[in-house]
């Protein structure tokens, strides 16, 4: 009797991390998600801060934003920000993408191939570029500023 | 002989009777310009191992058999020529997201399945109108641009391995389906929205593309899975909104040549 | 349910936050850079005054519980779409939907309390410093 055939050899998470020799799209997949994440965990951590405003009043607001302002909260305040810059614009190029704006009409396949990747690629170089300016910007804010 | 280099082929080995782990084998194969791995594989088999699995039938690129993992990517080994991937070494597995049969051969039947379940043939409302049609349901040259793409698909595989929803959720449908969802969505004479509509519209389904694309990009025959998957999502979109509408090919009585009626 | 009535709210939530969390980041984060809504400029965007003066407004609250209902919807199918695409996720639909699903509606009411409490504590709050 063969035995089980070995594991069905999925890739599973590493499929998403490792982008091999492959497209920036597919990084960009990967980054989406964990921006996500990092953006879900931070958010249900906020609402609960924020809503001491509420429960707990001015003195604890202010020591809880006090502890909140040291470096190290800056620098999550940072990533933070700059999590949302790069979800919210590859989430835009995404749903030009989905909604079939921007991967083009069923063409006659000549070789070499054009693919819809090709007609996306410059909306993900801007995406790309934005966000990385928007990130500049709330870094000069959050770090330099005051 | 002058021009003939040296270059090791690592390659993934695994028979499924005698083995629990997989191990790498590594070649020496002399490699002449414009030969392809396919023809190293065969090189490898006469001399070095005869034992060696893999499969292919057309070596042309036509009928789907030789996909594996090249160097990283997942493409037709008939259709590669071993300089243009790499001058120093190949390393060749079976193509990742599918179970191995023995060696290079993966087990495809999941694609298979899946493919089937997305009822990948016209459908009618009218079957009878169909199956003893009266003349022919005249297609204009626009409308089979429409879909000739999408029908160029050889079901070899390499989209799927290359996905990386594919690679954490087995019950994908997965690239390679979708696309023929949307091949038969976008051809002018099928009615079968609502007969795939469960299947397309469910949890695993078409919206659990995210757009990696990879689909596309190793697809060797310029299918473009993830365009059609996208134009699809868009149909689908339409349709929960009550918005989509299909013209459809009527059928033309045959009188020996197309009718004038666009058929739209 | 279908797929893609899931997706579709999550697009529109995902335009929704677009503007809202666009919004919302600006004020509190590029205060220097830009400086729109920060109603008393010599003070930072958290602090105490610039809070209670957003909060007792009856449109910042609304606001609000926009944004959080849009964020929630947004964060809890996000999660839930990559949870479902891992084997452990598969193979739980129904537990990870229900988490999600009750997680998402607990910290919903939680945060719209907290949003309605607050502009009775900053009107008062204002009619100190006002006396
Ligand atoms: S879509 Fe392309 S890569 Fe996928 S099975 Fe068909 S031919 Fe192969
Ligand atoms: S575009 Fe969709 S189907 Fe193609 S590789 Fe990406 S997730 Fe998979
Ligand atoms: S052998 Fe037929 S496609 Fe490669």
């Amino acid at each position: 009797m063969p035995q089980k055939k070995t594991d069905d050899r999925r890739l599973g998470i590493k499929g998403w991390a490792l982008g091999g020799r492959w497209g920036f799209e597919r990084y960009m997949y990967t980054v989406h998600r964990i921006t996500g994440i990092g953006l879900v965990v931070y958010f249900l951590l906020h609402i609960l801060v924020t809503s001491t405003r509420a429960f707990g009043g001015q003195h604890v607001w202010e020591s809880l934003m006090g502890t909140l302002s040291s470096g190290v909260f800056k620098i999550g305040e940072f990533l933070v920000f700059a999590g949302f810059a790069i979800h919210g614009l590859n989430g835009i190029r995404l749903i030009l993408i989905e909604l079939g704006f921007a991967t083009g009409k069923a063409i006659e396949p000549e070789y070499p191939y054009q693919t819809s990747v090709d007609k996306q690629r410059p909306i993900a170089i801007v995406a790309a570029a934005a966000a990385a300016v928007i990130i500049l910007f709330g870094g000069y804010n959050i770090f330099l500023a005051h | 002989m002058a021009d003939t280099r040296k270059i090791p082929f690592t390659i993934l080995r695994f028979n499924p009777e005698t083995d629990t782990k997989h191990r790498f084998d590594t070649f020496i194969v002399d490699v002449l310009p414009g030969m392809t791995v396919l023809e190293g594989l065969h090189q490898i088999k006469a001399r070095h191992d005869a034992t060696l699995a893999w499969r292919y039938s057309c070596r042309m690129g036509v009928c789907g058999s030789c996909g594996m993992l090249i160097n990283g990517r997942a493409t037709l080994a008939c259709n590669t020529q071993i300089l243009d991937v790499s001058p120093i070494a190949i390393a060749i597995a079976p193509l990742p997201n599918f179970p191995i049969i023995k060696d290079l051969v993966p087990d495809l039947d999941s694609m298979f399945q899946k493919h089937r379940e997305i009822k990948p043939w016209i459908i009618r409302e009218n079957s009878i109108e169909q199956n003893t049609a009266k003349g022919e349901f005249y297609q204009s040259p626009e409308q089979l641009v429409e879909y000739l793409q999408f029908s160029y698909c050889i079901k070899c595989g390499c989209c799927m391995a290359a996905c990386p929803t594919m690679a954490t959720d087995a019950q994908y449908l997965g690239p390679q389906p979708l696309a023929q969802a949307y091949r038969y969505e976008a051809d002018s004479r099928d009615q079968g929205f609502n007969a795939r509509k469960p299947v397309l519209d469910r949890d695993s389904g078409l919206f659990s593309c995210h757009y990696g694309s990879e689909c596309s990009v190793v697809c060797p025959k310029g299918v473009d899975p993830a365009k059609a998957i996208q134009l699809m999502k868009r149909r689908m979109l339409l349709d929960l909104f009550h918005l989509y509408r299909k013209k459809n090919a009527e059928l033309c009585p045959d009188q020996g040549k197309p009718s004038a009626q666009d058929g739209s | 349910m279908r797929q893609s009535t899931g997706w579709t709210l999550h697009l529109i939530t995902g335009l929704a936050l677009l503007i809202l969390l666009g919004t919302h980041m600006i004020i509190m984060h590029l205060d220097d850079v830009i400086g729109v809504g920060n109603i008393n400029p010599d003070k930072k965007p958290v602090d105490w005054e610039n809070v209670t003066a957003r909060g007792k407004q009856i449109t910042m609250m609304f606001f609000y519980i926009i944004f959080l209902g849009c964020a929630l919807y947004h964060a809890c199918f996000g999660s839930r779409t990559i949870l479902l695409e891992t084997d452990f996720g598969a193979n739980n639909k129904q537990l990870i939907t229900a988490i999600v699903v009750i997680l998402g509606f607990g910290l919903f009411i939680f945060g719209t309390a907290a949003a309605i409490k607050f502009v009775d504590i900053s009107q008062a709050g204002m009619m100190v410093m006002g006396g």
